[in-house]
C-alpha cells in the first residue's frame, strides 16, 4: 500500500501538468487555424485537478492506516542536481502537514475550475485560460509535496508566474498587466528573502541533505543567531508568497484577473504558501521565539490594517481581497504564537469559505455583466437565492459566527495567543473580529438587501448555470461544516486536525482553564455580534453611496502607501536607470576611452599647427634645427 | 574524419566560408550552404558530445608541432570547462541560418568563419594558437556590423574595434611575456597551457601579465567598467552578430578566465579575486539598472545581457565549486535565453522597422506563438525554476553566499532587478493594444518554428533535469577548484612564513 502512496506522491502534481502542457500544445498548434472545441478543453481542463484530489484523498488515507510516527512519505524521483556537497533531488514527501494541504487545495481547486467552465463560457482563449490554471494548481502541488526547500521554491516561484499570467490575463487594458507585474515583483522581492534564507540554512547545516527530514534531524546544529537569520528571511518570502506587510500590495490588484482566478490565489494556491511555509519549518521556528514574535506581529498587524481598508472598499472584489490579508494575518499570528496547528487550520476552513466567496461574488459579477461596484447593486437576494445563501453561509463563516467553520478556526488561534500571554496580539484579533463581522455584512447588506441601484442590470440579472451553482453548494456545506473538523474538548471534539498534525508541527500547547476558554469564546462572539449589528443598522434597509472625507477618505486610499511605495522604490529605479545611461555611462565609464580619443585629436591638432604647408615655415624650420645641432655637435666636442 | 573531430569542426566552416567569400555563390545557394555545414558541424558535435566521458581531463586531443623553434604546438582537445561553449555555438548555428534571409553572401560566410574561429578558440591548447582563433573570430564580427550594421554601425564598430583591439594587444604581449619566462626558468620554449601552469611568477611584472589577460577578458566578457562598447554594438550590429556576440563569444572571455588566468596567474587571481566578484555584481546591478531606461528593445536586450554576464563572471571569483559549476552552466543557459531572446528581436525588427518599444503593443494578440516563445526565454532569462535559467543562477547566488555575504545578498538582487525591466518591456511590447504596425505583425512560421523548438526544449531540459549536464561539467570544476585553493594555501603558507620572519 505504501508503494501506491509513493506512486502517487509524483502523479499528484503531475496530473494538472500534464493537464496544462497538454491543453498548451493544443491551444497553441491551432491558435491560427480550426479550434479545438470549448468542451473538450473543460474536460481536459478539469481531469488533472479531479484526479490528482482522487490521489490525494489515497494518500491520506494511507496515512491515516500508518502508526503515527510512520506518517512519513517519501520518494525521490530523481537527482535534479548535484555539485559538491550540495544534493537535491526532485524529491516528493506527504506527512499529515502536506497530506492534509494538499487534500483541500485539490478538492477546492477542482470545484474552482469547474465553476470556471461557466463563468469563462464566452472567453476566446478559453484554452489559454485552462492551461493556466492547472499550471497554477500544478505549482501548488510541488509547492506543498516538496521534500525540501530548493523543490518547494520552484512550486513557489511557479505559483508566482501563474499568478502573473492570470492577473494580467486580460492584457490588452494595461492596469491589469501593471497589476500582473506588479504580483509577480512583489513576489520575487520575497522570493529574495527566500533564497537567501535557503543559501544561510545550506552552509549552517545543509551539507548533511537538504531536505526536510535531514535539516529537521539537524537543527540542533544550527547557531541561534543563524537560526534567527534563517527564520526572518524565510518570513520575508512568506510576507510575499502571503501578502504580510509590507509587501500586501499586490493581492488587492491581483483581482484584476477573472474572477475564478482571485478564488484559486485567495483560497486553494498562492497565498496559504506563506503559512504554510512556516510550518513546515516549524522545527526552526521554535529554536527561536523571537522570530516567531516578529511574525506575530506582523500577522496581526496586517490583519488590522487590511481590515481597516476593507470597511472602505466599494468593489466587491477588493472588499474580500482585504478579508483575505486579515485572515491570513490572523494564521500567522497563530503561527508566530506556534500554534502551528490552529494557524493550519485556519488555512484549511478560510480556503472552503473564501473560496464560497469569491465564487459567489463571481457569479454575482456574471449576473450583473462585469460590475464590480457593490453601490450599483443593491436588492439581489430575490434575483439569486443560491448566491445569495451560498454567500451568506461563506460570510458567517469569515465574520466567524458560530458554528461556522471561522469561528472555530479563528477562535483557536485567539486562544493560543491568549492562552501563551500575548494579550495585546488576543486583543487586536477580537477588535479585528468585530471589524472583519462590520465589512463582510456590510458588503452582503449592500449588494443583496435594500433596493436595487441600478433598475437596468438589475433585470437582465439571472442566477447562473448550475455548472457554476452547484461548487457553490458544495464548498457551502464545506464553509459550514469544516469546522466540526477540529472541534474543541470544550464542545466534546477531539480536535481531530490539531493531533493530525502533531507529527508534523511542533506545537507549542498552551493550558488555560475552561473558564478562560469560555472567556477568549465569548468576547469573539461579542465582537462578531457589534460587528454584524452596526453593518445592520447602517446598510441592512439600503444605503446610498457615501462620500468619504477624513479618515475615510485616507482608508479608502490604503493609507497612499501604493503611492509612497511609488515614490520610494519605482521612480528612483527608473531615474538610477536614466542617469546611468545617459549620464553617467557616455561621460564616466566611457571617459578613459573618450580621453584617449581626445588626446589623439589633440597631438593631431598640436601637429598641424606646426604643418603650416608653407615652404618658408618649413625652411625656418630646417635653419633652427640645422644651427641647434650644430651647436650641439660644437659643445660635445669641446 | 572522426581521429580529428575537433579541427573538422573548426576548419570546415572556415573553409566553406572561405569558398563562399572567393567564389561567386548566389546568396540562397550560400544560405543553402551555410546551413548544411552548420548541421554537419552539428553531427560532429554531437559525435563529441556522446564520446566526452567528462573524467577532468582533455578529451579528443589532438597534438601536431608547429613552430618547433618556439615550441608553438597545434595542440587541441576538449574538457567539462569548454564542452559546453562548444557545443552552445554548435548547436545554435543552424538556428541562425534558418531564420534569417539576408541581403548578400558575406553575411553567412563571415557567421560560418565566426563559428569556426570560435571553435578554434575554445578547443586551442596553445597559446599562441588561441591568440590567433581570438583574432580570427573577432574579424568577421567588425565586418558584420560595420558592413550589414543599423544607422551607427560605423561608431558602433570603432568603438568594438577600438577596445577589443586594446585588449587583445595587452594579451598579445603577456603571451609574449610569459614564453620569455618559460624559457628563462625551463630552458626551453613552449607556449602550451598545461606547462605554462608550472611558471612560478612574481613581482610586478607578473601582475602587469595578469592585467594584461584579464582586461583583454574584462573587454570581452564584459566585465564593468569595460562594458560601454557593448550596448552600441548589440544594438547596431546585425542580429545575427549581436547572436554571435552574446551568445558564445562573450562565453569565451569567461572560458578564458577559467582556462589560462586561474591556473597560470593563480597567486595574483586569488590576491584580486574579491575585486573582480564586486565588479562582476556592480556590473550586474548597474546594466540591470540602465535595462529599465532603455527605450529601443535591442538596446534593453543588450544591458539585460552584460547584466547577466555580471553574474557569470562573479560566479568564477567565488572559489568554490557550486559558484564555478553554476557559471559554466549558466553560460550555457544564458547562450540559449538571450541568445533566443536576441534572434527573437531581431525577427521583431526585421517585421516591424523599428527598435523602439514605445511603437510597438499587443502582438501577443497577433502572434500567440511568438510570444509563447519569447516569453519562456525571458522566463529563462529572468531565472525561474523549471528553465535552465535557474539551475545557474541559484549554484551563483548559493555559492556567493559562502564567498562573501555582501555580495551574495547584492547578487540575490538579480532576482528583483530582472523581472522588472523584463515584466516592463514584455507589457509594452506583447501586452496592451495593438496598432496599426503591430495589426500586421505575422507569426513564426513553420520553418522558424523548428529553428527555435531545439532552444526552447533545451531551456526547458536543462532546467527540469540538469544533472546530466552538471556531471560533465563538475569534475573539470573541481580540477580548478582544487588549483585555486592549493594556491591560497601556498599564499596563506607564504604570508606566515613571512610573519615569522618579521618576528625575527
Amino acid at each position: 500500500m505504501e508503494q501506491t502512496a509513493h506512486f502517487y506522491l509524483g502523479l499528484i502534481p503531475l496530473m494538472p501538468l500534464i493537464g496544462a502542457v497538454l491543453i498548451g500544445l493544443m491551444h497553441v498548434t491551432t491558435c491560427r487555424g480550426h479550434r479545438f472545441p470549448d468542451k473538450l478543453y473543460a474536460v481536459l481542463a478539469c481531469i488533472g485537478p479531479v484526479l490528482a484530489c482522487i490521489m490525494a484523498f489515497q494518500v491520506f488515507t494511507i496515512l491515516k492506516t500508518l502508526p503515527v510516527e510512520h506518517r512519513i512519505l517519501v520518494h525521490k524521483v530523481f537527482t535534479w542536481f548535484s555539485v559538491g556537497e550540495l544534493n537535491i533531488s526532485m524529491g516528493f514527501m506527504a506527512d499529515p502537514l502536506s497530506s492534509l494541504m494538499i487534500l483541500f487545495v485539490t478538492f477546492i481547486g477542482s470545484l474552482i475550475h469547474i465553476y470556471s467552465i461557466g463563468y469563462m463560457a464566452d472567453d476566446k482563449t478559453y484554452a489559454k485560460f485552462f492551461g493556466y490554471m492547472n499550471l497554477f494548481l500544478g505549482s501548488m502541488l510541488i509547492l506543498v509535496l516538496g521534500d525540501g526547500p530548493v523543490v518547494m521554491f520552484v512550486g513557489w516561484e511557479g505559483v508566482g508566474l501563474c499568478s502573473y499570467l492570470l492577473i494580467s490575463y486580460y492584457n490588452e487594458d494595461s492596469s491589469n498587466v501593471l497589476a500582473g507585474n506588479k504580483a509577480f515583483i512583489v513576489n520575487r522581492i520575497g522570493d529574495l528573502g527566500f533564497v537567501l534564507g535557503m543559501a544561510f540554512l545550506f552552509w549552517a547545516i545543509g551539507a548533511q541533505g537538504f531536505d526536510y527530514i535531514s535539516l529537521k534531524a539537524n537543527a540542533h546544529l544550527l547557531p541561534q543567531a543563524t537560526a534567527m537569520l534563517v527564520c526572518l528571511l524565510l518570513f520575508v518570502g512568506a510576507t510575499g508568497k502571503s501578502a504580510q506587510i509590507p509587501l500586501y500590495v499586490w493581492l488587492p490588484d491581483a483581482m484584476a484577473g477573472p474572477t475564478p482566478v482571485s478564488a484559486l490565489i485567495h483560497a486553494a494556491t498562492m497565498v496559504t504558501a506563506g503559512v504554510y511555509m512556516v510550518a513546515r519549518f516549524s522545527f526552526l521556528y521554535v529554536t527561536v521565539p523571537d522570530a516567531g514574535e516578529i511574525v506575530a506581529w506582523i500577522g496581526i498587524l496586517t490583519a488590522l490594517v487590511s481590515a481597516i481598508y476593507g470597511m472602505f472598499q466599494d468593489d466587491i472584489k477588493k472588499v474580500l481581497a482585504y478579508s483575505t490579508v486579515s485572515q491570513l494575518g490572523y494564521m500567522f499570528a497563530g503561527v508566530g504564537v506556534a500554534a502551528y496547528s490552529a494557524g493550519i487550520f485556519h488555512v484549511f476552513t478560510h480556503a472552503f469559505f473564501k473560496a464560497l466567496l469569491f465564487l459567489g461574488a463571481g457569479s454575482v459579477i456574471y449576473a450583473m455583466h462585469h460590475e464590480q461596484n457593490i453601490w450599483k447593486m443593491g436588492g439581489l437576494k430575490k434575483k439569486l437565492p443560491v448566491t445569495y445563501l451560498t454567500m451568506l453561509v461563506g460570510a458567517l463563516a469569515l465574520s466567524g459566527c458560530p458554528p461556522f467553520s471561522g469561528f472555530f478556526s479563528k477562535d483557536e488561534i485567539l486562544f493560543s495567543a491568549f492562552a501563551s500571554g500575548h494579550k495585546a496580539i488576543w486583543a487586536i484579533g477580537v477588535l479585528v473580529a468585530g471589524m472583519t463581522a462590520y465589512y463582510t455584512f456590510r458588503m452582503i447588506f449592500v449588494v443583496f438587501h435594500g433596493e436595487p441601484h441600478s433598475k437596468s442590470s438589475y433585470d437582465h440579472a439571472h442566477e447562473p448555470p448550475p455548472v457554476m451553482t452547484v461548487p457553490l453548494v458544495l464548498l457551502a456545506i464545506g464553509a459550514l461544516l469544516a469546522g466540526f473538523f477540529n472541534l474543541p474538548e470544550l464542545f466534546g471534539g477531539h480536535q481531530m486536525v490539531s493531533s493530525w498534525l502533531e507529527p508534523s508541527v511542533l506545537d507549542h500547547h498552551a493550558h488555560a482553564e475552561a473558564s478562560t476558554e469560555w472567556m477568549v469564546m465569548g468576547s469573539s462572539v461579542l465582537a462578531f455580534v457589534i460587528g454584524f449589528s452596526i453593518a445592520y443598522v447602517k446598510f441592512a434597509k439600503g444605503a446610498q453611496l457615501p462620500v468619504f472625507t477624513g479618515f475615510a477618505k485616507f482608508a479608502y486610499n490604503k493609507f497612499y502607501i501604493d503611492e509612497l511605495y511609488d515614490m520610494l522604490f519605482v521612480q528612483p529605479y527608473k531615474s538610477i536607470g536614466a542617469i546611468i545611461w545617459k549620464d553617467f555611462d557616455p561621460n564616466v565609464t566611457d571617459g578613459p576611452r573618450k580621453a584617449i580619443s581626445w588626446l589623439y585629436g589633440a597631438i593631431g591638432d598640436a601637429f598641424r599647427l606646426v604643418q603650416t604647408g608653407y615652404v618658408r615655415v618649413y625652411a625656418i624650420y630646417m635653419v633652427i634645427g640645422l644651427s641647434l645641432i650644430s651647436l650641439l655637435i660644437s659643445q660635445t666636442l669641446n | 574524419m572522426f581521429e580529428h573531430i575537433i579541427s573538422s569542426m573548426i576548419f570546415l566552416p572556415i573553409i566553406a566560408g572561405l569558398i563562399l567569400l572567393l567564389t561567386p555563390v548566389t546568396k540562397n545557394g550560400a544560405r543553402a550552404m551555410a546551413l548544411v555545414v552548420s548541421v554537419a558541424v552539428l553531427i560532429l558535435g554531437l559525435k563529441l558530445y556522446t564520446g566526452f566521458i567528462g573524467a577532468g581531463g582533455m578529451e579528443f586531443v589532438e597534438n601536431y608541432v608547429w613552430f618547433p623553434s618556439l615550441g608553438i604546438n597545434y595542440t587541441l582537445g576538449v574538457d567539462g570547462i569548454s564542452l559546453f561553449i562548444l557545443m552552445a555555438g554548435t548547436v545554435l548555428f543552424p538556428s541562425i541560418f534558418l531564420i534569417f534571409t539576408t541581403k548578400s553572401k558575406g553575411y553567412y560566410a563571415n557567421l560560418l568563419i565566426a563559428q569556426g574561429a570560435m571553435a578554434g578558440a575554445v578547443c586551442a591548447g596553445d597559446l599562441m594558437l588561441f591568440y590567433i582563433f581570438w583574432e580570427v573570430m573577432l574579424l568577421p564580427i567588425f565586418f558584420m556590423i560595420g558592413l550589414f550594421g543599423g544607422e551607427g554601425k560605423i561608431a558602433a564598430t570603432l568603438k568594438i574595434t577600438l577596445y577589443t583591439i586594446a585588449g587583445s594587444l595587452l594579451m598579445l604581449a603577456a603571451i609574449f611575456y610569459l614564453g620569455v619566462a618559460f624559457h628563462n626558468q625551463f630552458g626551453i620554449w613552449s607556449f602550451n597551457i598545461v606547462n605554462m601552469a608550472a611558471l612560478k611568477l612574481h613581482g610586478t611584472v607578473a601582475v602587469l601579465a595578469f592585467v594584461g589577460f584579464m582586461l583583454a577578458f574584462a573587454i570581452k566578457i564584459p566585465l564593468f567598467p569595460f562594458h560601454t562598447w557593448l550596448p552600441d554594438a548589440y544594438t547596431e550590429g546585425p542580429a545575427a552578430a549581436t547572436f554571435v556576440l552574446s551568445a558564445i563569444m562573450a562565453k569565451i572571455g569567461v572560458y578564458a578566465v577559467i582556462r589560462f588566468v586561474i591556473p597560470i596567474f593563480g597567486a595574483e587571481f586569488t590576491r584580486y579575486a574579491l575585486i573582480m566578484a564586486y565588479l562582476g555584481v556592480i556590473g550586474m546591478m548597474y546594466c540591470g539598472f540602465a535595462a529599465i531606461a532603455q527605450k529601443d528593445f535591442k538596446r534593453m536586450l543588450a544591458f539585460s545581457s552584460a547584466s547577466h554576464m555580471g553574474i557569470i563572471a562573479l560566479g568564477l571569483f567565488c572559489m568554490n565549486i557550486q559558484a564555478l559549476t553554476g557559471s559554466l552552466f549558466q553560460i550555457v543557459a544564458h547562450a540559449t535565453s538571450t541568445g533566443a531572446l536576441f534572434l527573437f528581436a531581431g525577427i521583431l525588427e526585421e517585421r516591424m522597422q523599428t527598435r523602439k518599444i514605445a511603437d510597438l503593443g499587443g502582438i501577443a494578440g497577433r502572434a500567440p506563438v511568438f510570444a509563447m516563445f519569447f516569453a519562456i526565454a525571458m522566463l529563462a532569462s529572468v531565472g525561474l525554476p523549471g528553465t535552465s535559467g535557474f539551475i545557474g543562477e541559484f549554484l551563483i547566488i548559493l555559492g556567493a553566499i559562502k564567498y562573501n555575504v555582501a555580495i551574495g545578498v547584492l547578487a540575490g538582487t538579480s532576482l528583483i532587478i530582472g523581472v522588472c525591466y523584463m515584466l516592463w518591456m514584455f507589457q509594452r511590447v506583447f501586452f496592451e493594444k495593438s496598432n496599426e504596425r503591430t495589426e500586421k505583425f505575422r507569426d513564426l512560421s513553420a520553418a522558424e518554428v523548428l529553428a527555435f523548438l531545439p532552444i526552447l526544449v533545451l531551456i526547458i531540459v536543462m532546467g527540469i533535469y540538469p544533472q546530466p549536464f552538471i556531471k560533465k561539467i563538475e569534475p573539470a570544476a573541481r580540477i580548478q577548484i582544487n588549483t585555486i585553493l592549493h594556491n591560497m594555501q601556498v599564499a596563506d603558507a607564504n604570508a606566515l612564513l613571512q610573519g615569522t620572519n618579521l618576528e625575527k
